[in-house]
């Protein structure tokens, strides 16, 4: 256990009690109350969470594309370290200031690849305008990085497809333009929000591909929001897990599937069928899925404890008194659970 | 369960004629084109070949799972069958009769015994009607339980769903999804059906609200042994809750197969890549994976031959000449490919 005291030099974005809070009519929604996380070099880290638990607040805040009012961040940093190295802290930034940073050295892909992008503009002009405004080239070289792009993200005859709008291309084709749009100003951290939600499985599968090989080229951090287990096992190094604004569990990606300390990510991962291993076979008996009761809690009534308290078989009284601290159960892995010791006593005894 | 307070009309009284395990359901060759029109006198100028000759049976009992990719027609098959949209060309046999033969009276007879569940929960409930107008409408319009009768079934049918009686004066705006998607399926039971189309019923559901629901309805299926086609894009879930699969692509069937011989033993070039596309929820396990080329093509102008050659990394020159046949490769297992030299 000496790998989890990071070397701050590798950390490119530290997030320390963010809480971004939304004022509405029916009082203040907490969508993020006190999140904590970083990010290294070169790393993936997956943010997992259902609707509702605060997991694209959270990369809208890192991107300060929070509609301010409602919304403003109530308290926390987000540190940055840019090209030179210093960390910034994002939320005192001015929006000049921030302007030089979004979309260029952080840049976000978003679910909808159709909504994202603009109907009236060529996939060329669009990719163009940010090569033009970040790095002062003219509209001529641009449109040339641009077709650059469209071949680095595997478009095939960029130079026909670079006149081309959004709406000629398919799904697949417009999330690799997100991408290459993304992409085109080498981006230190790359913000990826349920960037293949919308796709189709082969497609999904493409994409993913695409980014691991982009990554290993570039050497970006990518910043993965999901809710989808399968995608998170296949990309992430490390993940958190986000329930009602909060982190509940962090740790190392085998960690986290292996041996969950939160009873909320042990929930998640029996939830889910795993292909081949639970494929019914007729003459015997249906299996059944470990389903989590209830329902995700409404953000503007959390309940008083521990959020995931009302629906978690190993509930205890003491779990509503008050919010569980995010406990270091080891090697950097966390958890927001009272009774966490449990869980490992009785993985240990499974084991021995 | 409450006897129904109504003789039933012919398309019910033929009710016991099927055995469990005997034929329930039987497509045969059907079709849904869906005209484009163009030009001045806005011919037709092509055709959107959505659902292209296919056919399959279904055991009663059974629970068959229907998967692929937007625009394999899966969706369109799945609406083909119950006539929410007119085939235009082929035969759906259910318990013997071939329905889009019906007048659109026989037909709403037999809709008491096809029913179906949307995958929007959101959508698929009018925002302005109770939850007991929801579900009693279909027994309104059926004469089925009149009267104070009518109340008490909502009500039953409400707790088997895991909802509350009380629940049923309430609008759809007041549940979350997962609720919504419950009261979906009373609705859909509300006519006491033999056979259910499931369309996408979990997938606009949040992780740990899609066991509950795909729980409920195994639950269901098992304690009214409904019939069941399960039409999904997450082979996971398909492969966990049916006991046999049909893969399309592009308006074909590719293979069909119980569901664990599809998935260790794929024999299709198709249903071996979606196999293999899926994510596995376990970082342990680095798997080979097969990555299609390209996306799939228009509908309007589909490949000649097998409609999945031109993704295909087995393809030969004479798949781009014939159509291949569905055909029987191992008992129960079926395979539109005319290569017997791989997989």
């Amino acid at each position: 256990m000496t790998d989890h005291t990071t070397n701050q030099a590798e950390v490119l974005l530290a997030v320390n009690g963010l809480k971004t809070y939304f004022n509405t009519d029916d009082g203040v929604v907490k969508s993020v109350d006190g999140v904590t996380f970083h990010i290294k070099k070169g790393e993936t880290l997956a943010v997992v969470g259902e609707s509702g638990s605060g997991k694209s607040v959270t990369s809208l805040s890192v991107m300060r594309l929070i509609p301010m009012p409602p919304g403003e961040i109530a308290g926390g940093e987000i540190l940055f370290s840019g090209t030179d190295g210093k960390p910034r802290d994002i939320v005192n930034l001015s929006e000049a200031e921030m302007r030089k940073i979004r979309g260029n050295d952080i840049a976000m892909i978003f679910q909808e690849p159709m909504t994202s992008l603009n109907p009236v503009y060529t996939v060329g002009d669009q990719i163009a305008e940010a090569v033009m405004l970040h790095q002062d080239k003219n509209r001529k070289d641009a449109m040339g990085v641009a077709t650059d792009m469209l071949r680095f993200v595997g478009i095939p005859a960029p130079e026909k497809r670079v006149n081309e709008y959004p709406h000629q291309m398919s799904g697949g084709m417009r999330q690799r333009v997100m991408i290459a749009m993304a992409l085109s100003c080498n981006p230190a951290l790359l913000i990826a929000d349920e960037p293949t939600t919308a796709l189709d499985v082969t497609i999904q599968a493409q994409i993913l591909d695409l980014m691991r090989k982009l990554q290993k080229d570039i050497g970006m951090s990518i910043l993965f929001i999901t809710h989808n287990l399968g995608v998170v096992a296949e990309m992430a190094d490390r993940v958190v897990v986000m329930y009602g604004g909060r982190v509940v569990e962090e740790g190392d990606v085998i960690e986290i599937f292996k041996a969950p300390r939160h009873p909320y990510t042990m929930g998640l991962l029996n939830s889910i069928p795993r292909p081949g291993i639970d494929a019914h076979i007729p003459g015997t008996p249906r299996k059944r899925l470990e389903a989590i009761p209830g329902n995700v809690p409404n953000p503007l009534n959390l309940p008083p404890g521990c959020a995931f308290e009302p629906r978690c078989k190993f509930a205890i009284p003491d779990c509503s008194k008050a919010v569980p601290e995010l406990q270091d159960t080891g090697g950097g892995h966390m958890a927001r659970c009272i009774r966490w010791q449990e869980f490992e006593k009785a993985d240990q005894e499974v084991t021995a | 369960m409450t006897a129904p307070a109504v003789a039933r009309t012919s398309a019910a009284d033929s009710r016991g004629m099927t055995q469990k395990g005997e034929t329930l359901l039987e497509v045969k060759n059907l079709e849904k084109y869906f005209p484009i029109r163009g030009g001045l006198l806005s011919r037709v100028v092509g055709n959107v070949k959505a659902v292209n000759d296919i056919s399959f049976k279904l055991a009663r009992g059974e629970v068959v799972g229907l998967v692929g990719e937007s625009g394999s027609g899966k969706t369109t098959a799945g609406r083909a069958i119950l006539r929410l949209i007119e085939p235009t060309g082929g035969e759906v046999i259910f318990n013997g009769t071939d329905v889009t033969k019906l007048s659109k009276g026989q037909m709403r007879d037999y809709r008491r015994e096809m029913q179906i569940i949307f995958q929007d929960p959101f959508a698929s409930l009018n925002p302005r009607m109770t939850v007991s107008d929801i579900i009693g409408e279909a027994m309104q319009i059926h004469n089925l339980n009149p009267g104070k009768g009518r109340i008490d079934r909502i009500a039953e049918l409400l707790q088997k769903v895991g909802l509350r009686p009380e629940h049923m004066r309430r609008y759809p705006h007041e549940f979350s999804g997962g609720q919504r998607q419950r009261i979906g399926i009373a609705r859909a039971l509300a006519v006491d059906p033999l056979f259910i189309v499931a369309d996408e019923p979990v997938s606009a559901l949040d992780v740990s609200i899609q066991a509950q629901v795909v729980n409920l309805m195994q639950d269901l299926q098992e304690e009214l042994g409904l019939t069941v086609l399960f039409i999904a894009h997450d082979l996971a879930v398909v492969e966990y809750i049916c006991d046999r699969i049909i893969v399309m692509y592009l308006g074909r069937i590719m293979e069909i197969a119980p569901s664990h011989e599809l998935n260790n033993n794929p024999k299709h070039p198709y249903t071996e890549a979606l196999l293999s596309a899926a994510p596995v929820p376990d970082p342990t396990i680095k798997r080979q994976r097969i990555i299609l080329e390209g996306d799939i093509p228009s509908p309007i102008n589909p490949p000649s031959g097998c409609v999945f050659r031109t993704r295909c990394r087995y393809a030969l020159d004479d798949c781009a000449k014939i159509v291949p046949e569905l055909r029987e490769v191992a008992p129960q297992h079926f395979k539109a490919c005319i290569r017997d030299d791989i997989l």
